[in-house]
């Protein structure tokens, strides 16, 4: 008389309770599961993760997007900046001839008279800039002739030196030599090389400010 | 049974298992009797009778009773939780209930198989779900019924019965009843074993604990609201009527019955009654009385209860009886 009058579907789930057979199973699927929970819990992590980078991911693009459009009104500006960076190499490579001059006079010694002061570009460089090319140079040599009185022969050191300290960054002496002469004076012969590295705060230039990096 | 691992999936009992289920295996069994009038329950555990409480229908949630609307009241515990924490038991409990239905809420009828149009159970069954009036012939009731097919020991069959058998019971009861007990029972947390009519139940005691020898028996049980009588042949049930507490025409009919079946003997009547008291009918029926020291005899002794910090109960309640009867059957 077991199950009388019970519909089979009550019957079949006592049975998934009960029985001994669905219980191992059950006992089966429950470890299974168990077993499974560590690897689910690192799915889902990492679910979380990749879905937190993809909403970070449109996000970027969304700001992206929004600074784009802003930068399309600068188009043009942008456009003037760059042909105005393309003269960055042009006007760094030149040398402010006037405070070479400054510096020379100011530095040289009492007791000497030049005789010659010479500024020579060399070794061009063809930078492209709107309408042609511009020859840039990338070395300057500066020759100094002059005369000292006799017996201040020894000034030419110093004023070697401290004209040295007065021009750009780099710059280096290539020849300083005491040629003969007459009686009273002493002539000699000054060759510096200069690099232009667009710094002249020690010939006294001030810089204006620092160059847009755009 | 359509048995399938994805079904089983679907429905996997889960808080079940997780409640201790999956490792449970002493259960205990509690008995119910439900009738309109009185209600009991019997509780065994292990082959051993733990309580037996009456009046127990009018309890807060207490099991549905047949032709008796369903009280509202629950409470924050279940009865069968209160009823085992009561009883100092732990666990998950099954459950049969015994409902002592009326004369229009119990089919229960011998049929000779030669005279049915269908051959098997399953065919039987099938007919009596789309039209009962196919196989039983006159049926006047509108509620739809759940049906169950015994065979004349009261033991399932299933498959073909030409041949095998010379006669079947068809039983039927309320579906409505029967989907409010399976209700009922999934609320308890329980495991809803049967619910066996209390006539079928006493038939079932009956041939199985009372020899009647190559007798043919009558036996007459005196229900809470209906009379029913049953007569025996071999162990085998062949007649079963019902009576609306009209002894008179019960003993009539039983004179007539034991005229035509038990001609050359005097009739072995046997008389069962749920009441411990003094049944009316035992003095209206001529018969032999199921009732206190018989019952004694038949069942080995009274049952006797053993409980804690009190002395010990005994009973020998005819309902006390089958349900411990019945406890033990389907342990």
């Amino acid at each position: 008389m077991k199950n009388l009058f019970l519909s089979p579907e009550r019957i079949i789930l006592r049975s998934y309770q009960r029985e001994l057979v669905f219980r191992g199973v059950g006992f089966i699927v429950l470890i299974a599961a168990f077993l499974q929970l560590p690897i689910l819990f690192f799915a889902l992590t990492a679910w979380r993760d990749y879905q937190a980078q993809s909403d970070r991911k449109v996000q970027l693009l969304a700001t992206e997007n929004e600074l784009e459009s802003k930068l399309m009104a600068f188009k043009d500006t942008r456009q003037k900046l760059g042909q105005i960076q393309q003269w960055e190499p042009i006007i760094r490579g030149r040398l402010p001839c006037g405070a070479v001059l400054a510096a020379i006079e100011q530095t040289v010694p009492a007791d000497a008279v030049l005789e010659k002061i010479s500024i020579e570009a060399a070794r061009f460089q063809a930078l492209p800039v709107v309408g042609g090319t511009y020859r840039v140079p990338e070395v300057y040599t500066l020759s100094l002739q002059g005369s000292l009185k006799f017996g201040h022969a020894d000034e030419l050191d110093a004023f070697t030196n401290e004209l040295k300290k007065r021009l750009p960054i780099g710059s280096q002496l290539v020849r300083s030599k005491l040629l003969e002469g007459t009686e009273n004076l002493v002539p000699f012969l000054l060759v510096y090389s200069i690099t232009p590295a667009g710094n002249y705060s020690a010939l006294g230039v001030q810089r204006i400010a620092d160059p847009d990096r755009l | 049974m359509n048995y399938s691992f994805r079904h089983y999936l679907r429905h996997f009992p889960l808080r079940y298992y997780l409640s201790g289920g999956l490792f449970t295996t002493s259960e205990q069994v509690g008995v119910f009797f439900l009738s309109p009038k009185t209600s009991s329950v019997l509780l065994a555990r292990r082959q051993r009778v733990v309580a037996f409480e009456e009046n127990i229908g009018d309890l807060p949630d207490a099991p549905p009773v047949p032709s008796k609307p369903e009280p509202s009241t629950t409470g924050v515990r279940t009865f069968t939780s209160k009823l085992l924490a009561r009883n100092r038991l732990r666990g998950k409990a099954e459950l049969v209930l015994l409902p002592d239905c009326t004369v229009s809420d119990l089919y229960c009828n011998v049929h000779l198989v030669p005279n049915l149009r269908e051959s098997t159970v399953e065919g039987i069954l099938e007919s009596l779900a789309e039209e009962p009036r196919q196989v039983i012939g006159v049926w006047d009731e509108d509620r739809l019924f759940r049906w169950a097919v015994l065979d004349a020991m009261l033991k399932p069959v299933t498959g073909h019965l030409q041949g095998k058998h010379s006669q079947i019971i068809i039983l039927g009861m309320p579906a409505d009843y029967c989907a409010d007990c399976e209700l009922w029972t999934e609320r308890q947390d329980a495991a809803l074993l049967a619910i066996v009519p209390v006539p079928v139940a006493c038939l079932a005691w009956f041939l199985k604990r009372v020899p009647t020898q190559e007798r043919t028996a009558f036996l007459l049980l005196s229900l809470t609201s209906s009379l029913a009588l049953a007569v025996i042949q071999d162990r085998k049930i062949i007649l079963f009527r019902q009576y609306e507490e009209d002894v008179e025409s019960v003993r009539q009919e039983l004179a007539q019955l034991a005229k035509q079946l038990s001609p050359d003997k005097d009739p072995y009547v046997c008389v069962w009654s749920w009441s411990s008291d003094e049944d009316p009918v035992y003095s209206e029926i001529q018969g032999f009385q199921l009732t206190g020291s018989v019952l004694q005899q038949i069942e080995g002794g009274d049952i006797t209860i053993q409980r804690q910090r009190a002395p010990s109960l005994a009973t020998r309640s005819p309902v006390a009886l089958l349900s411990r009867w019945l406890a033990q059957e389907f342990k």
